[in-house]
């Protein structure tokens, strides 16, 4: 009996933990996993904060996966570009989407297409040297900074423009980055909640962070800090870590974290760039001049062609299985952000991938599948046309990193132009094309 | 620092953390559960799952909570409670402090 043959459309770690749970379901199943990027662990790489090192350690275990012998990386191939959603369900017997959720929300206020206004995914993706990310549009002094936002995404921005560059030396943030942070100068730190503090959506860890940081002095406007009491168990470490936090008295020198709860943005006013914030709360309207405006108020969903969206965020789908036309896809699931909209920790996938091998164990008797080609000759017709990134590959952009890391006195720094990093992950490659002609 | 199990896990032991751990590190003793601090990556995973909202995050542990490290430390070593929870399986001893605690009355 042939194999079944699955697809996995992404290689971050919603896709690496379906992949995990697919190997252990079904011994004899061969996956190939395909990743827009070049490189894989997707958020792992690209999303997790350069100072959560800690988190980072799961990317080995993560990746372990693609090593494995049944599975091949198709690293820098973006399906619903490259090759069709259509095309993988006829060379393959499974197809689940992995693909995360890539749009910012946008604010929708006048003004947020200034100049010095910026998606915190833009912000996040250069700050993480994501391959192929445009440099977010900012501004080379920012006095005041405000980001918009009640979540650990909004909490990431403000701790990294909060953190002198010197304390990210450590990470493999760019080099391009450090520079820009050490230029900058924030002085003022604003965050702007829609929620109350007895509804806000961050951690306590994530706050203490933080306001904890060397030289941070952390104010509280328009609204008291309730008392336990008035706050659900499981925020009220959140709101304690606030109280014990705020500064009193007039802070001088440092960096001013400002919370302003209960409040929206309404406009940003400028010539062009952002110049000043008008922002409506408890008190009515206040403003004040800013440089630079980071929105973290959410994602939506990547946009693949071909795939049926059941919101502005989600796959349409019942649990792991993708429904199209209003009744299942044979042979078609859904994992990760894809599936659940941008929300949970990078954990939270392991779960979903999970869910998603049980659902193809439970479907594979009565799985008619439409595969009538083989993967082989797909990924030959793709390789005639790009470079495609397999584990070797990879392991070479790695060692390549490495190298440009000792050159800088640093572990590792990451290549974030798209064309060195082909050129890493062919080297050996070109090498021996050198050598044979 | 990594996250630790209060003593409102004692007699509840839902486990639901167990089950979201992406590396595996929180050990199951008698009538609580262990977080190896060493193995812990602080991704958070677990702090929401719990029912009880027993898991916290080291430095947020209040005073009278400190009990916790020193629980997790001792315990963790007591009963080599590493290399993964699944591997391990259930250990079934609780920390002297724990087993000193009085029961709490059975939910009805």
């Amino acid at each position: 009996m042939s194999p079944t043959y699955a697809a996995v459309i992404g290689a971050g770690p919603s896709g690496l933990y379906a992949v995990h749970a697919l190997l252990e379901a079904d011994p004899a199943i061969r996956i190939d996993v395909f990743e827009a990027l070049p490189t894989p662990l997707g958020l792992l790489r690209y999303g997790v904060a350069p100072d959560h090192l800690k988190i980072k350690a799961l990317a080995p275990s993560l990746e372990a996966a693609l090593a494995h012998p049944r599975v091949r990386l198709a690293g820098n191939v973006r399906v619903g570009r490259d090759v069709s959603v259509e095309t993988l369900r006829t060379h393959y017997d499974i197809v689940v989407h992995a693909f995360g959720a890539e749009r910012s929300r946008r604010l929708g206020v006048p003004g947020e297409q200034m100049h010095g206004s910026v998606a915190a995914a833009d912000l996040i993706s250069w700050y993480s040297g994501k391959p192929g990310a445009a440099a977010p549009r900012l501004p080379a002094r920012v006095r005041t900074a405000v980001v918009i936002g009640a979540g650990n995404v909004a909490l990431d921005v403000a701790r990294f423009l909060a953190r002198r560059a010197e304390d990210l030396r450590a990470t493999d943030v760019p080099s391009a980055v450090l520079s820009w942070l050490a230029d900058a100068g924030i002085e003022d730190l604003h965050l702007v909640v829609r929620r109350s503090p007895a509804e806000v959506k961050f951690s306590s860890k994530e706050l203490r962070e933080l306001v904890s940081l060397p030289g941070a002095h952390t104010l509280v406007h328009g609204v008291e800090l309730p008392e336990d009491g008035m706050v659900p168990p499981h925020l009220r470490r959140t709101v304690r870590v606030l109280r014990d936090a705020v500064t009193t008295g007039t802070p001088t020198g440092g960096l001013r974290l400002h919370f302003h709860f209960g409040t929206r943005p309404v406009e940003v006013l400028g010539n062009g760039k952002v110049e000043r914030i008008r922002l409506a709360g408890p008190a009515g309207l206040q403003e004040f001049d800013a440089q630079l405006l980071i929105s973290a108020i959410g994602y939506l969903g990547t946009d693949v062609p071909d795939v049926p969206m059941s919101s502005s965020s989600a796959v349409a789908a019942q649990g792991p299985r993708v429904v199209r036309d209003g009744s299942v896809s044979p042979g078609e699931y859904v994992t990760g952000w894809a599936r659940r909209g941008a929300t949970g920790v990078l954990a939270t996938n392991r779960a979903d991938g999970e869910a998603v091998a049980a659902a193809v164990i439970e479907d594979a008797g009565g799985l008619i599948s439409r595969r009538t080609s083989s993967p082989d000759a797909l990924l030959n017709r793709l390789r005639a046309r790009r470079i495609v990134v397999d584990a070797e590959g990879w392991a070479r952009i790695q060692a390549a990193e490495q190298d440009e890391g000792r050159l800088l006195g640093r572990d590792r720094v990451k290549i974030a132009d798209p064309r060195r990093l082909l050129a890493a992950a062919s080297a050996a490659d070109s090498l021996t094309r050198e050598v044979a002609s | 620092m990594p996250y630790y199990v209060t003593e409102l896990c004692v007699d509840v032991m839902d486990r639901s953390c167990v089950a979201v751990c992406p590396v595996d590190c929180i050990y199951e003793g008698d009538r609580e559960v262990y977080i190896n601090p060493d193995e812990c990556i602080d991704c958070g995973a677990c702090e929401p799952t719990c029912p009880v909202n027993a898991i916290v995050f080291g430095e947020d542990l209040e005073e009278g909570e400190q009990g916790a490290v020193t629980r997790a430390e001792q315990w963790v070593a007591e009963h080599a409670a590493t290399g993964g929870a699944k591997t391990r399986g259930r250990i079934g001893v609780d920390h002297a402090d724990i087993r000193a605690l009085p029961r709490k009355d059975a939910l009805t």
